[in-house]
């Protein structure tokens, strides 16, 4: 877990048409940052890198219901009406990224947020990382470096609050260089008015179960780090907070470059807030460059899970899948040992496409789904040219994986495209705030003006589908009923109305069911070949067998001499 | 913050309701006569002369005094536009009328940054000293858009002992306080102290006020030259960079001006090129301790363009004296630090610097900007290193150490840059970019065409054996720091024919010295 941001997050970019708004909106991406929406005023309709702009952010809001954050890369003098517009529209959080932001503009954002229960962090930041997970805002610049830097706070991390831009991304890479893992790293901002100040992050770490200690990059001026010590003084903060304030040498009343580091009529001095620090019983070091180690120590003592191990510090690249160490295999997290003989293969398959072990209902239905794939006969062309490579000579590894290499966009693809096509009616529906029928009837309708087939329904053997009818009892007794279970009733009644009999096939229902278990489409084709791969090799092993090289296929005239029907019930 | 004097402030405050004492500013000390005389026209009146300074006891140093002749004025006057408080020496003075006091109030307008709101502070009896009797100090709390909670400003008003028509007056002076404040965008505006006269009038007898710099360009009428605050009147060197600041909004770019000379002990005096506040301030320190004297402060951050990196190097060495370029920011920047090695390669060529220089550009593409330096330095006469995230900011200034140590004493002479010869060739062609030119010469297009093509990405190509620019003239202009990259490639392939040209306005005339 992390503060502000993470890869839930719905964000919008204000200013996304810009030449920052754009090169940041990459940056994010790419990081894992779920970007749904830009607004640009006047550019309604465009779409940058395949994100869909809007004039206002009501409008982004209205059409893809809610938001949670919305970044800013618009001019300064636009950033007050840009940050307020986002705020009535709804969004609890916006991150003010520009420089020079009139101090009254600010003063006016921080009355409408507390107006709408809303919070903003800045202006002038750089924004806010929870790494391995998402960034909003421009720290670390690009993907591949803010990968490189900071270390995930898997299981545990600190969180590092900084009120200079260069330092949080600084103060986060000598840490990981240090082996320390990040929950989170906040700029908070370097003007006079901020939405989010140190004592407001540190509370947020304070609850964040995730976060096991607090690194403050201060500077002088202001009376945040004071306040800070007043929260650790009253227990509000409990947990470790380790400092550095920056601005020692700094006289008073000089500034460098950003307005908060100013020492005002003798308040906010670098002795002033290394004293109340201290006092309060956090650690301050002298120097920048014992920080690391300060928190190292700390972290040691604590007997902290924020700590990296060797191997994962000499890492140049890292999985969230699978960690192997001596004698330790643990997927996603779980031992695999423990696993072995606890949970169903189909239970296994979900943890390691989620990161989540299934309930058992939901495993049920896992491995009802895998089982209801696993062959199809001897006609699917996945099956016929397993078959076929086979009968060359090839190797069973060669031949299932001609099997493999055939499933694709018209064979087993149905099951995505189904879940997309019914994930469209829902969200019509919504949009146009009009029953999940009527949503389907039309959409199916402009379907047919524009020659386009639903996909997952009909079969051309079967009228009503044996596998169909049992997925859909299992995942009654799941509780799986979300909008794609919805909607592909409604394609189903939508088709018998215009008396046309195409029932649900296995595709549709699969789709339906793995797209209410919340699974990513872009794994569902991988899940049929999960299924499917049994079947292949079964195929194959009999065409190496039984038959003889480079026979000619006949792809229907082929009977079955096989076990004569059969029922389970002598085994239960 | 910028700061307006007592004489701007007061009239800021006339403007709102409030009443000031009659009198103006004068700069000479015959004005200041001229505007006694004007004052001293009642038997038993009097004037007081201020000094129009930014700093607190004015009184105690000479700054405040009184005088019932215009003689006597003149003599004040003349004595005050001589003085020098701090860096600043005294270049205007307040001659108003001497008010009657019976009571005196403080009245301190502010921005609560805990609570992101205005705030009024109020206190009965004004003048010195109020910071100790900060206890008695009302804090009347303000909304944004509707002013000063009215109960609060009750409440603080009606404890003083005056009448209720006073005390309602007094109201409207924290309401017309906070209506000042909002209409210039004040940071600050502190009256101290507001006076009761002896005849039942609130008048404002002293004020300080600051203008929030990011809001002084909507505020044309308050004439402030450089929305900076500085400890001194704005240099000619600080007014060359402010005015680059203000034609280029891509990134920050900051200077000031520290030191002219190196202090006492000192191993001299460095120019310091800094990116980002907060780890240009701990690289200040490292260059501190290694027992040098910074010249200035700079700041070149955010994502800056090359060319406003290569004009903020331009304007660092327009410093005599230094004996070092010290270079050195966060140290894992999030910006693309190849456009800074740019800029720099650049400004370093110009100048043929001769200077001992240590740049640490770490963060993005850290690698690539370390290479640009490398393969510039091999050009130049100076020993130019490059440095990384990895190399501490104590580590590189005890590098530079060594090197000024090595370099006997070698002290910068500020030179206008240097240009190619073919630049003043009638074969020359210039293609305008945005504060600048490129130029080409068409002579050896041929030779060089192949280069430019590929180094400007294809925004110059050749079109019938001569140069063409690909993109609109107004597009082209802005890709001033790709065209900045292609120069300085084709300095160090040492390839001919190609240039870009930048202006940094008034920079050449303040340095004098031509090759």
């Amino acid at each position: 877990m992390a503060i502000l941001i993470d890869e839930t997050k719905r964000v919008l970019v204000q200013g996304i048409t810009g030449r920052e708004g754009r090169a940041r909106t990459r940056l994010m991406r790419e990081y894992g940052t779920k970007v749904v929406a830009g607004v640009t005023p006047g550019k309604a309709g465009q779409s940058v890198l395949g994100v869909p702009v809007f004039d206002m952010p009501q409008d982004a809001v209205k059409a893809l219901g809610q938001i949670d954050i919305s970044v800013l890369f618009v001019p300064a003098a636009g950033v007050k009406d840009a940050a307020i517009s986002a705020i009535e529209a709804g969004i609890k959080l916006t991150v003010l990224v520009p420089d020079r932001v009139p101090v009254w503009d600010a003063m006016e954002i921080a009355a409408a947020a507390k107006a709408n229960g809303a919070m903003f962090v800045g202006p002038n930041t750089l924004g806010v990382l929870s790494p391995g997970k998402a960034v909003v805002g421009m720290i670390g610049g690009r993907a591949e470096s803010a990968r490189q830097w900071f270390k995930p706070g898997i299981p545990k991390g600190v969180g590092v609050i900084s009120r200079s831009g260069g330092m949080a991304s600084s103060t986060g890479y000598y840490l990981g260089q240090a082996g320390v893992r990040i929950s989170t790293i906040a700029h908070i901002g370097g003007d006079a008015v901020l939405g989010i100040r140190i004592p407001d992050a540190a509370i947020m770490f304070e609850g964040d179960p995730f976060t096991e200690a607090i690194v403050i990059f201060g500077e002088i001026g202001s009376s945040q780090e004071e306040e800070l010590a007043q929260l650790i003084r009253d227990r509000k903060v409990t947990k470790p907070v380790i400092a550095y304030i920056g601005g020692k040498a700094a006289r008073e009343g000089t500034r460098f470059s950003h307005a908060g580091a100013i020492i005002e009529g003798g308040r906010g001095t670098h002795a002033g807030k290394v004293k109340a620090l201290r006092e309060a019983g956090a650690t301050v070091v002298d120097a920048f460059g014992e920080l690391p180690g300060a928190v190292v120590e700390i972290l040691k003592r604590m007997k902290g899970q924020s700590l990296m191990s060797e191997a994962d510090k000499n890492a140049v690249w890292n999985t969230a899948v699978t960690r192997i160490e001596p004698n330790r295999v643990a997927v996603r997290g779980y031992d695999i040992a423990e696993l072995m003989g606890r949970v169903s293969f189909g239970a296994a398959v979900y943890l390691i496409l989620t990161s989540e072990l299934p309930s058992p209902a939901v495993a049920r239905l896992m491995d009802a789904i895998l089982v209801s794939s696993i062959d199809h006969g001897a006609t699917p062309p996945s099956a016929l040219a397993a078959r076929t490579t086979a009968s060359t000579g090839a190797s069973l590894s060669a031949a299932v994986a001609a099997g493999i290499i055939s499933i694709n966009r018209h064979h087993g693809g149905a099951i995505e495209d189904c879940a997309r096509q019914l994930k469209v009616i829902a969200d019509r529906a919504t949009r146009e705030s009009i029953s999940i029928e009527e949503a389907a009837a039309h959409t199916l309708a402009s379907m047919r003006e524009a020659g386009e087939r639903m996909s997952g329904f009909g079969h051309r053997v079967h009228t009503k589908d044996p596998r169909t009818v049992r997925l859909f009892e299992l995942a009654r007794e799941a509780g799986v009923d979300g909008v794609h279970m919805k909607a592909v009733r409604a394609v189903e009644k939508s088709f018998a109305d215009v008396k046309k009999a195409l029932p649900i096939n296995v595709d549709g229902a699969i789709g339906a069911i793995l797209a209410d278990l919340g699974l990513n489409p872009a794994t569902f084709n991988g899940i049929f070949m999960i299924a499917r791969t049994p079947g292949l090799i079964a195929q194959v092993i009999e065409e190496q067998t039984r038959e003889k090289p480079m026979r000619r296929i006949d792809p229907v005239r082929h009977g079955y001499d096989g076990p004569a029907p059969r029922t389970m019930t002598k085994l239960e | 913050m910028a700061r307006l004097h007592e004489y701007q402030g007061k009239a800021i405050l006339a403007a709102n309701g409030f009443k000031i004492p009659r009198g103006r500013a004068a700069s000479t000390p015959d004005e200041a006569v001229s505007v006694a005389k004007e004052l001293l026209d009642q038997k038993g009146s009097e004037v007081v002369v201020k000094i129009q300074a930014w700093t607190t006891g004015r009184a105690g140093i000479g700054g405040v005094a009184f005088a019932k002749k215009p003689d006597v004025a003149r003599g004040h006057a003349a004595r005050m536009l001589e003085m020098k408080v701090g860096q600043f020496p005294v270049e205007t003075v307040l001659v108003e009328e001497k008010i009657a006091i019976d009571r005196e109030f403080f009245l301190s307008f502010a921005i609560d940054d805990a609570a992101r709101a205005p705030i009024i502070i109020f206190a009965t009896g004004g003048g010195t000293g109020i910071e100790e009797r900060a206890s008695s100090a009302r804090r009347i709390p303000c909304d944004v858009n509707r002013g000063p909670d009215g109960a609060a400003v009750n409440e603080a008003t009606s404890r003083c002992g005056l009448s209720p028509t006073l005390a309602a007056q007094l109201d409207d002076a924290i309401k017309n306080l906070f209506s000042a404040a909002r209409k210039v965008e004040a940071r600050s505006l502190e009256i101290n102290p507001l006076v009761l006269t002896k005849d039942g009038q609130f008048v404002v007898a002293d004020c300080r006020i600051t203008i929030d710099d990011y809001a002084v360009a909507r505020h044309p009428e308050l004439n402030i030259e450089i929305a900076r605050e500085f400890d001194h009147p704005p240099t000619p060197l600080e007014r060359v960079a402010y005015a680059v600041e203000q034609n280029d909004h891509r990134g920050t770019f900051y200077f000031a001006q520290l030191a002219t000379a190196a202090a006492k002990d000192s191993k001299g005096l460095v120019g310091f090129h800094g990116a980002g506040g907060g780890g240009s301030m701990m690289s200040m320190d490292a260059i501190v301790n290694a027992a040098f004297t910074i010249a200035n402060f700079t700041d070149t951050s955010g994502n800056p363009s090359a060319s406003k990196v290569y004009r903020a190097s331009r304007i660092i060495l327009a410093q005599p004296d230094l004996v070092g370029y010290f270079g050195s920011g966060s140290g894992v920047a999030s910006q693309e630090q190849y456009w800074s090695a740019y800029g720099l390669a650049k400004a370093f060529w110009e100048l043929d610097l001769n200077i001992p220089t240590v740049i640490r550009l770490g963060g993005n593409t850290e690698d690539r900007a370390v290479d640009i330096l490398q393969r510039m330095a091999r050009l130049l006469g100076a020993p130019i290193e490059g440095y990384r995230k990895t190399d501490a900011p104590a580590t590189i200034a005890a590098r530079f150490a060594e090197l000024v140590a090595a370099g006997k004493g070698t002290k910068w002479k500020p030179r206008t840059p240097r240009v190619p010869d073919f630049v003043h060739l009638s074969s020359a062609k210039a293609f305008p970019v945005k504060g600048g030119r490129v130029w080409i010469d068409t002579a050896c297009w041929a030779e060089v065409r192949g280069f430019v093509e590929t180094q400007s990405g294809g925004l110059i190509v050749d079109r019938a054996n001569e140069p063409f620019v690909t993109l609109p003239a107004d597009e082209f202009a802005t890709k001033d720091s790709e065209l900045l990259a292609c120069s300085v490639e084709s300095r160090i392939a040492g390839i001919e024919g190609f240039f870009l040209q930048l202006d940094v306005p008034g920079l050449d005339k303040l340095i004098g010295d031509t090759r």
